[in-house]
Order: structure tokens, then C-alpha cells, then sequence
């Protein structure tokens, strides 16, 4: 059984470090769901499944160990599976509220930090693309510069701007 | 010992009622302030009275030993417990002056008590995955901390810090399955005997479940290649609890790698990860010195250094793999002083940045000058800090480094200690920055009327304790060395976590204490 169950973490993982790679925050957030499930499904194999060993506790003779898989592995499962769901909850949160602030989904343009970020909103952010494209016009890059391509109304972070 | 759930318990329900008191602002304030200094109180006893009686253990959930989660406070534990939570106590009265009413309506004080619980947890806990699920909780509190007044810049960072260390978290569990798998328990003190016995395959097997953990410990902690989120991220935490931020978090990577590395795993060849660890210390320290020089944002330069701090404990951990049990025990100990002296100093520091930040309206090195001036005991407390940082004999920096170079050199590792000794020239010039931009120079701009004499009094408990700890250093070097000493030879720290839950009857009928402990009394390390 450990071939099989091998193969499916490897896909699992790999699909999942491509996701993550994406410039995408959705996949990304994607990308760490099929990590648990792969890091899971490991832990399954590390407890010995086979196709005839038994759950813990409702094996087919509740008597005697025999035929049991090790209850410890499916323990250690369900403390990851509740902590992967509240983690990619919060990350989902995060997330949004990137996409919220900025108008965009994808991380290669949100603004670079660089010294004096933190201290407000007002600091000079600057994408790589505005950048590139600044250069090759040759004239002074721009202070601000979040998307290439402005979508025509930001409602999100407006309405949170008002709220808060 | 019962009262060993005490780090744990009371953080939690003070963060659960601190949480329903959400709106009483000053009321929260009281809260907190009773809850740290009585935690302190208790924590300062627990460490004469484990540093007297030896290691205690408790178990939980009434499972026996090597399978129940154990939690155990040995003097390391004990240190570093301390540090958490008389750090946690001076930066949350910093905060009082800091503080926002808009941030305590966020669940600030509440969010700071879980990431103490979290912490607290890692360094009580005695089981593998139990550290896990400590940094779990640890790192949900840090994240909300992080976004604590939710500006865009903040929610940005925070999405990185949240993404490398749910990558850290994964590696964390397939590690543990590995180790797991091969060695068939997750007990610290239980893989300490089974892994002193593999030898050939298994032990190779051990090794690489090891070294996922390393990854994971070396990203907590900010080792060479993985450094890069903590400069972009540690910048945005509020002012005050970015203190605790620089002290206590990446000290939390530091200290499992201390314990998993140089206690837990003893198979044949585990010093291969000593190597690797000595490898990467040296270009941690470089490359954490060279990218605070170049920085003008006060927090910026702070942020890099604690990279390049990380780097000398790592050097430590990693001369550990030597045969010389002297060597040894120099770079153990050195490492554990090491790890206080920083944690104190560091935070000292932001906590300084914080009021000089304050006091001159701006975060830009060349634009805060002349603080000299505006207030002059600020200055004198990060002339201290600085100078202890950059390791000048008075204070506790110097020891800590020579300690550090006195183990490297007698087991013959003469480039890593060169590295050594360059940063700390490199970060004494990084140091003279600040002082002779931020501090000197003319005025750049009329004081604001800030108001942070209120903030002074808890950074100069800070600074007072790496005076003391410079000059009256042989309490805490002997401290140390017994911390050392226990993580050498854990002989008595598994006889105390697998009797944790027998009985007295179990006790005296097992005189032998049901395991065969002989050999790992004379091996030592």
C-alpha cells in the first residue's frame, strides 16, 4: 500500500508547490490546502495503513492489538486538520483584505517595502512593473504605482476607508 | 510539580478575559499588569527552586510516559521561561504609553497574552509535536499582532509572514511523520534514548527527518538563506511589542534548535546537522550585518541585525557537534548566555528605536538628529545597549561573544570565529550610525511636546540587567553551564519525564526506573 499512498503525497505535494509558485493569492492560499492534505496522507502511511489493518479502536477483534493501525498518526492528523483549517481561514482574511487594499490578486504587483514603508500609507511604494516601465520611458519613475492596469472603481477599500 | 501549567494557564485565561473586557480600556490595562508581575513573581521562583531541586516534569491527560505529552522545566526551560515572561511584562507596560484605544478595541492585550501562552508553550513542552502545535498558536498570536491597527502595509507583510511559516509549518509535521516513522515516538526524552541506539539505514532515516526540522527551526529562527521575510516584516508590529517580536520569536527557533539538535537526536552521524548549522552561522552574521549597513529606517537596521545575532547562537549550536565534551559544554553554555544577553539587549533596543522614534516624528535615521539634545537620557540608554550589542567589554555582549570565540578556537574552527569578531566590528560601525545620525547633529526639527518618560522606565530595567549581567556575570555563565550540562547528558531529564506519571507504589516497585539508562550517564556526549 505504500507505493500507491507514495505517489498520491508526491502529486499532492508537487501540484501544491505549483499552486504556491503562482502569482495568484487564491492558489496560494489553494497550494497550502493540498500541503496538509499531502502532509496528512503521510501521516496515514508513517501509521501503517494496509488494506485489511483496521481503525484504532474498531478493529476486528476490539480484544487484541492485532490488526490495528497505530492510533497515534490519526491523533497528530486531527490536530493538523484543525489547525490547517483555522490557518487558511485567517490566510483567506488576509488575503481579501490584500485584494481589498490594493485592487489585486497577484503579489508580484503589490507595492515593494523598502526603508520607511511602515510609518504610513503616504511612503513611496513602487511596483517592479511601474519601475520597468518607468525606465524604458527614461523619465522619473512614479511615487505611486499599484497596477499597470487600474480597474475602474476601487468599491472595497473605499467602503473600508469609510468604515473604519 | 502541578503548577508547571501555571505559564500556560494563566496567559490563556487572562487573554479569555481580557477578550470579554474588550472596551473597558483602563480596566485591561489593571488586568494585564496583575496577571504579568504574579506570573513573574512565580516564574523568578520556579528558577532558584528548579536550579536547586533539579528537572520537574509534569504529564497530562493521565496517559503514561513515553506516550502522554510531558511538559518539563529544566533550567534551560527555565531561562528562557523567565525571559518570555519578564519580557512580555516590560513590554506591555511600555505599551501602555503606546497603545492605541483603536488597537485595544482590535483584542490588542488578548492577542499578546496568546502569543505568550504560545511561546511559553514551546519552551515547556517535551514532545516534538506538541512544539508544533506551540508554534502554531505562537504564530496565530503574532499574526494578529502584526496587523494590530490593520494599515495596508501591515496586512501586506503580514501576508508573507503568514505564507513562509505555513510552509514552515508543513515541513514541521512531515518531519515529525518521518522521525515518526523511523524511530516510533515523538517524545523528546524517549528519543533521546531510542535514537542513541540507531545506527546504518535508520539512522540515515533519522538524520533526514532531522534536517526537515532544521529547515523549520532555521526559518523560525531567521538562518542564512531564510532570513529575508524577517527585515520586511518586524518593521510594521507596533512599536513596544515589536520588542517582544525581536527578543522572544526568532529565540523560539534558537531554542528548539538547542534542544532537538543538541539533546533529542544521538543517532550515528547527527552531527552532520551540527556542520551544517556551523556553515550556515557564519554567513547569517555576514549577511545580517551587511544589510543593516546599508539602512537609514531605524527598525530596518534593527530588524538586520537580530539576523546577524542569530547567526553567533547558531555558530554555537553548530561547534556543539564537536568530540571534545569540553568544546562542547563552552559552546552550549556560551550559547545559552548568549541567547539572554540577546534577547534582553534586542529588545532593549526596539524599545528605544520606539521612544526616539517618538520623540523625533520620524523613523529616517537622518531626520531624527540632535536627540542628544531633546532627551538626553534616552540617548544615554542606547549608548549602553549599542555598545553591548556591538559586544564592548563592560557589558554583557562582550562575555557572551568570548565565550562563543573561546569554544571556536579551542575546536579549531578559526574562520567562523574570524566571521565572528568582523561583525562585530561591522556592528559597531552599523551602531555608531545611529548614534551619530540619530543622536547627534543638529536639530532637524522642534520637539513635538511627546510625552515618553512613562516609556523610559521599563527599557532602563532592560538596560540595568545587561549592565549586571556584564559585570556580575558568574551567576548567570554558572546557570548557564548547568543548562549546558543538562542538555549534554539528559540522563536525569528522562529519568524525571518517565517517572512523571508513575505513582509511588509504581515508583518503588521499578527502582531500575524502567529503563536502561546507564549508558547514556557515562557516554554523555
Amino acid at each position: 500500500m505504500e507505493l500507491p499512498m507514495a505517489a498520491a503525497i508526491a502529486v499532492l505535494f508537487a501540484s501544491g508547490t505549483y499552486m504556491i509558485l503562482r502569482p495568484n493569492l487564491i492558489r496560494l492560499v489553494m497550494g497550502f490546502g493540498l500541503y496538509s492534505n499531502a502532509t496528512n496522507l503521510l501521516l496515514i502511511t508513517v501509521g501503517g495503513y494496509t488494506r485489511n489493518s483496521g481503525a484504532p479502536f474498531a478493529g476486528k477483534d476490539p480484544k487484541s492489538a492485532v490488526g490495528l493501525m497505530d492510533p497515534l498518526p490519526p491523533d497528530i492528523i486531527l490536530t493538523a486538520i484543525v489547525i490547517s483549517f483555522a490557518v487558511g481561514a485567517l490566510m483567506l482574511i488576509i488575503c481579501y483584505r490584500v485584494y481589498a487594499d490594493h485592487d489585486t490578486d497577484n503579489p508580484e504587483l503589490l507595492p515593494v517595502d523598502d526603508d520607511f514603508a511602515p510609518a504610513g500609507e503616504g511612503a513611496p511604494a513602487m511596483t517592479r512593473g511601474a519601475f520597468k516601465a518607468a525606465v524604458g520611458r527614461g523619465d522619473h519613475p512614479p511615487a505611486h504605482g499599484l497596477s499597470p492596469t487600474p480597474r475602474p472603481a476601487d468599491r472595497h477599500a473605499a467602503d473600508r476607508e469609510e468604515r473604519r | 510539580m502541578n503548577s508547571l501549567i501555571l505559564p500556560l494557564l494563566v496567559p490563556f485565561l487572562t487573554g479569555l478575559v481580557l477578550a470579554l473586557l474588550n472596551g473597558w480600556y483602563r480596566l485591561e490595562k489593571v488586568v494585564v499588569l496583575l496577571s504579568s508581575l504574579g506570573l513573574t513573581a512565580w516564574i523568578f521562583w520556579l528558577i532558584f527552586y528548579v536550579d536547586a531541586h533539579g528537572v520537574q516534569a509534569v504529564i497530562v491527560g493521565g496517559w503514561s510516559a513515553p506516550w502522554a505529552v510531558a511538559f518539563v522545566a529544566d533550567r534551560l526551560t527555565c531561562i528562557m521561561l523567565g525571559l518570555s515572561i519578564g519580557l512580555s511584562t516590560i513590554v506591555q507596560i511600555y505599551t501602555f504609553w503606546t497603545v492605541t484605544e483603536q488597537q485595544q478595541k482590535y483584542f490588542f492585550y488578548p492577542l499578546m497574552q496568546i502569543m505568550l501562552l504560545g511561546v511559553n508553550w514551546a519552551f515547556i513542552t517535551g514532545d516534538i509535536f506538541n512544539l508544533f502545535v506551540a508554534y502554531e498558536v505562537m504564530l496565530i498570536g503574532s499574526y494578529g499582532m502584526m496587523m494590530a491597527g490593520a494599515s495596508k502595509a501591515q496586512v501586506r507583510q503580514a501576508l508573507k509572514y503568514v505564507a513562509i511559516n505555513s510552509i514552515g509549518s508543513t515541513l514541521f509535521v512531515v518531519g515529525c511523520g518521518v522521525i515518526y516513522a523511523t524511530v516510533g515516538t515523538l517524545n523528546m526524552a524517549d528519543l533521546a534514548v531510542r535514537t542513541a541506539a540507531l545506527t546504518g539505514q535508520r539512522a540515515g532515516m533519522v538524520t533526514a527527518g532531522s534536517m526537515l526540522l532544521l529547515v523549520v527551526f532555521a526559518l523560525k529562527a531567521a538562518a542564512f538563506p531564510l532570513i529575508y521575510w524577517l527585515p520586511d516584516s518586524y518593521p510594521v508590529v507596533p512599536p513596544g511589542i515589536n520588542g517582544y517580536f525581536a527578543g522572544l520569536l526568532t529565540k523560539v527557533g534558537v531554542y528548539s534548535l538547542l534542544r532537538v539538535f543538541v539533546m533529542c537526536f544521538r543517532q550515528e552521524g547527527h552531527e552532520f546537522a551540527n556542520t551544517v548549522l556551523l556553515f550556515l552561522s557564519g554567513l547569517t552574521m555576514l549577511f545580517g550585518v551587511l544589510g543593516a549597513m546599508c539602512r537609514w529606517d531605524i527598525r530596518r537596521i534593527l530588524s538586520w541585525h537580530i539576523i546577524s545575532q542569530v547567526g553567533y547562537m547558531v555558530m554555537g549550536i553548530g561547534l556543539a557537534g564537536s568530540v571534545d565534551p569540553r568544546v562542547v559544554q563552552l559552546a552550549v553554555s556560551g550559547t545559552v548566555f548568549y541567547i539572554v544577553h540577546h534577547i534582553v539587549v534586542k529588545s532593549c533596543l526596539f524599545l528605544i528605536g520606539g521612544i526616539a522614534e517618538r520623540v523625533s516624528g520620524s523613523q529616517d535615521i537622518r531626520q531624527m538628529g540632535g536627540a542628544l539634545i531633546l532627551a538626553p537620557g534616552v540617548a544615554g540608554l542606547f549608548l549602553v545597549a549599542a555598545l553591548s550589542l556591538a559586544g564592548m567589554p563592560p557589558f554583557s555582549g562582550f562575555l557572551s561573544k568570548f565565550v562563543l570565540a573561546q569554544a571556536g578556537l579551542a575546536g579549531g574552527n578559526y574562520l567562523v570565529v574570524a566571521i565572528s569578531i568582523i561583525t562585530g566590528f561591522l556592528t559597531l560601525y552599523s551602531m555608531s550610525k545611529i548614534w551619530s545620525y540619530a543622536f547627534w547633529g543638529e536639530r532637524c526639527r522642534e520637539a513635538a511636546g511627546a510625552r515618553y518618560r512613562g516609556m523610559m522606565a521599563p527599557t532602563a530595567v532592560l538596560v540595568i540587567f545587561t549592565i549586571v549581567m556584564g559585570i556580575w556575570a558568574q551567576p548567570f555563565l554558572g546557570i548557564a553551564t548547568r543548562a549546558a550540562d543538562t542538555l549534554m547528558q539528559p540522563g536525569e531529564y528522562i529519568q524525571v519525564v518517565m517517572r512523571a506519571g508513575q505513582t509511588q507504589q509504581q515508583k518503588a516497585a521499578d527502582p531500575a526506573d524502567g529503563l536502561h539508562l546507564a549508558h547514556l550517564r557515562q557516554e554523555g556526549r
